[in-house]
């Protein structure tokens, strides 16, 4: 496997092999990026880089002809929450830097001014970006298809990005690496674009077994509802309407439930109402995307994030106010987080302007002033935890560790909760997601509001979800797919056995090599908003400390290091 | 303390055990991992009349005094608890999965919806089959590559996140086991992939 390390700084490009036993123990995707962050990144103080270097990892399945795996990982520092940040998406660029037989990609420093990366006929290029920076993506992206032609892909960052807004995205092939504000990490280093061709190599793993285990893989996915008709027919806001019964939706800033009229803006809606095609990423069968006339999206987070959350149930509003974040790329729930969160400021006379939930031509303008960081978004950028301590109304801000919450009320789903609360990247669904298990009987249901066991199952799922982004396969496989099957997946595909329960040991070790990131980063505390106390977190969490061998106030011991083989000297804190 | 509905879900589960006839009066044995903290059945409990009472809560790894109360097989729980992920175990004595393991070294179901769950299960053999160490050994290195395991002779070992999901497999398995046993005496019947073997 191979590493190429681009010094944005020197315009040096080195490449080096990945050592075979750190796959072995991480296995690709965010569990290998991880722990070269964690390696390489120990802390700004003695590091020649200005800010965190950022990896594009593949995994061992990229490129193959397996389903729902053509995709790659982003792993930093996140600017929005200072945690460790891994994000996975689904556009091309992973499966056609390993056709360069590029593995992982690392940039580090800041250019000397504005650039663009350029992977064509396994040549790595620096280029100016005088052509594309400042400019509207739909452009940029026009500058390189005429460079590069139309079958190339193309990473981007929009303005927000570029001018450092905190929650700023990067898109690939109209999916996104959303959350964590890698977009202006990228910014940061000036990176406009990365652009790489259809690439000519093989890539290795494939085999009779791979063949076989894709074959099954597709037959699970064929027998599940979710995954054979729920989201191929309606999408991701499938879920919209049962979060909304069960009252796991919320609006105004979780200050209120949803009301009836939110199915106005349901993935039905989307269906009937926007939509134009259906969207896969590569070899996916499922295909929940959806290409509506206003572009890409809207998705189910958006659909709650930009319209229910904000009260507006026009599904047309709720699609502009998405294509409007996906132009300027700003991640879409952070910025309903804080919309949200800003009317309920200027309600109580928190803010030096007027917004009104409903408001649509308001936070169209903010939206603008948000990703160019002018006027009224100025305050807006900074994200919902840095503007609550601005204004002095930090319960306002409903975010943990700094990432700003999705669409799941905890005070529906205490197990969800904690997963909020524990999460590694701060308040974020992916990792766990025991709304699975909470709202979806996936694979069985259990009582949402109890708390018996959940804090057990909750670490399980994590640990599981771990490996599974680091083999990298799509989330949503989960709804179909138990989680035995990944580990026959990496043994076939990796070459060696590895059973189910290493892969489980695979994920927890990554798990706690990202804990022990956010502890050498003084990120400690695992909360949830005040506006959530009726949560029992506190119960949940001594269970939770307790299955995952950590003191009592979170801190994985020696015993448990040894037993991962995370050495304190290397990972540690 | 467990909640209301933690002993109702093990009690129910208890109940659906012997009624479908997966469990003698006497027999087999339930568990739920909380923390460190394992909860099984009562030695001796009738898994089809369950009390709370008949919960003992044990150490995963600590002996103590309330391991007289606990299930003759607890060790064999423990052990699978600290060599996998499991959640949840659920023991049982399905007659046809039994009988099968004392003809096969693994069961290859033949129906459907025992192909999609399992694929295959495999048989482990032992001398002292009832809470050995022996016993503890094999099954909890068995469930740690598949879901449910059969002692030969003896019974099943499932594994689950949740106990429905332990249940489920017992279930599945048996279900799967009679269609296997009884087309045995077919000549010729229709099979899937032998790639199942590889499982």
């Amino acid at each position: 496997m191979k590493l190429v390390t681009v010094h944005l700084d020197t315009e040096e490009i080195a490449e080096a092999p990945i050592d075979r036993s750190m796959v072995r123990r991480f296995v690709g995707g965010r569990g290998l990026t991880s722990k070269l962050l964690s390696d390489w990144y120990r802390s700004p103080e003695g590091s020649r880089d200005k800010t965190s270097p950022l990896f594009i990892g593949t995994g061992p399945l990229t490129g193959l002809s397996f389903p729902m795996a053509g995709r790659f990982v982003a792993t930093a520092q996140s600017p929005l929450t200072n945690t460790i940040f891994s994000s996975s998406c689904g556009g091309r660029l992973g499966v056609y830097l390993k056709r360069h037989g590029i593995d992982v990609l690392a940039l580090r420093g800041v250019a000397r001014k504005p650039c663009y990366l350029s992977v064509q006929d396994g040549v790595l290029s620096i280029n100016g970006a005088d052509g594309i920076w400042g400019r509207e993506k739909a452009e940029a992206k026009a500058v390189l298809r005429k460079i590069y032609g139309n079958g190339c892909s193309i990473l981007l960052i929009g303005k927000a990005g570029e001018n450092g807004v905190s929650y700023a995205n990067v898109e690939n092939d109209g999916r996104f690496l959303g959350r964590g504000g890698l977009g202006a990490l990228l910014g940061a280093m000036k990176v406009k674009a990365i652009v790489v061709g259809y690439g000519r190599g093989e890539v290795s793993g494939a085999g009779d077994q791979v063949s076989f285990l894709a074959y099954e893989f597709k037959k699970l996915l064929s027998a599940s509802p979710v995954t054979s008709r729920g989201l191929p027919q309606f999408g991701t806001g499938v879920l919209l309407n049962r979060m909304q019964e069960l009252g796991l939706l919320s609006t105004k800033n979780f200050r209120e439930g949803a009301p009836p009229q939110s199915r106005r803006v349901s993935g039905e809606a989307v269906a009937s109402e926007l939509l134009k095609r259906k969207r896969a990423c590569y070899l996916c069968p499922i295909a929940c995307g959806r290409e509506t006339r206003f572009g890409e999206g809207p998705e189910y987070e958006t659909l709650w994030s930009l319209g229910v959350n904000l009260s507006i149930f026009d599904i047309e509003q709720v699609a502009e106010l998405n294509r409007l974040c996906n132009g300027y790329g700003l991640d879409t729930i952070s910025t309903g987080g804080v919309l949200g969160m800003a009317c309920e400021l200027s309600e109580k006379g928190k803010l030096p302007f007027r917004l009104a939930y409903g408001d649509v031509a308001t936070m169209k303008e903010l939206i603008v002033e948000i990703a160019e960081k002018r006027s009224r978004g100025e305050l807006l950028a900074m994200g919902t935890k840095a503007l609550g301590e601005r204004v002095g109304m930090p319960e306002a801000a409903i975010h943990v560790k700094g990432l700003e919450l999705p669409a799941y009320d905890p005070r529906g789903a205490y197990g969800q909760g904690l997963g909020y609360a524990t999460s590694n990247r701060g308040g974020c669904h992916l990792p766990g997601y025991l709304i699975g298990l909470e709202a979806l009987a996936i694979p069985k249901l259990v009582d949402r509001l109890g708390i018996d066991g959940k804090a057990s199952l909750l670490a399980l799922n994590q640990n599981v979800t771990a490996f599974v982004d680091s083999l990298i396969v799509c989330r949503f496989a989960a709804f179909a797919i138990p989680g035995d099957f990944y580990s026959r997946i990496a043994s076939a595909v990796m070459g060696e056995r590895i059973t189910w329960e290493e892969s489980i040991t695979i994920g927890e070790r990554i798990w706690n090599l990202e804990r022990l990131y956010n502890l050498r980063q003084g990120i400690t505390e695992d909360t949830l908003p005040e506006r959530f106390s009726n949560v029992p977190l506190a119960g949940m969490l001594k269970e939770y400390y307790e299955i995952r061998g950590w003191d009592s106030s979170g801190v994985p011991g020696p015993d448990k290091l040894k037993l991962l083989e995370l050495s304190t000297g290397q990972d540690g804190i | 303390m467990l909640e209301r509905a933690t002993v109702g879900m093990i009690k129910e589960v208890g109940r659906d055990l012997f009624v479908r006839g997966l469990i003698s009066s006497h027999a087999g044995n339930i568990s739920l991992r909380m923390g460190r903290t394992i909860y099984i059945t009562r030695r001796g409990s009738m898994l089809g009349r369950l009390k709370e009472s008949d919960l003992v809560g044990v150490d995963i790894e600590r002996a103590d005094s309330r391991v007289l109360m606990a299930s003759s097989e607890v060790e064999v729980h423990r052990a699978i608890y600290l060599r996998t992920s499991a959640l949840s175990v659920v023991h049982a004595h399905p007659p046809y999965a039994t009988l099968l393991s004392l003809l096969e070294d693994e069961i290859v179901p033949v129906d459907s919806e025992g192909s999609y769950i399992f694929k295959k299960i495999p048989v482990v053999s032992v001398e002292k089959t009832i809470g050995s160490q022996e016993a503890s050994v094999v099954i909890s290195e068995a469930l740690q590559e598949y879901r449910i395991v059969m002692m030969r002779g003896h019974g099943s070992f499932a594994r689950g996140e949740m106990l429905e999901e332990a249940y489920m497999l017992t279930s599945s398995l048996e279900a799967a086991a009679f269609y296997a046993y009884h087309i045995r005496e077919m000549k010729e019947y229709r099979r899937f992939s032998d790639k199942y073997k590889t499982w």
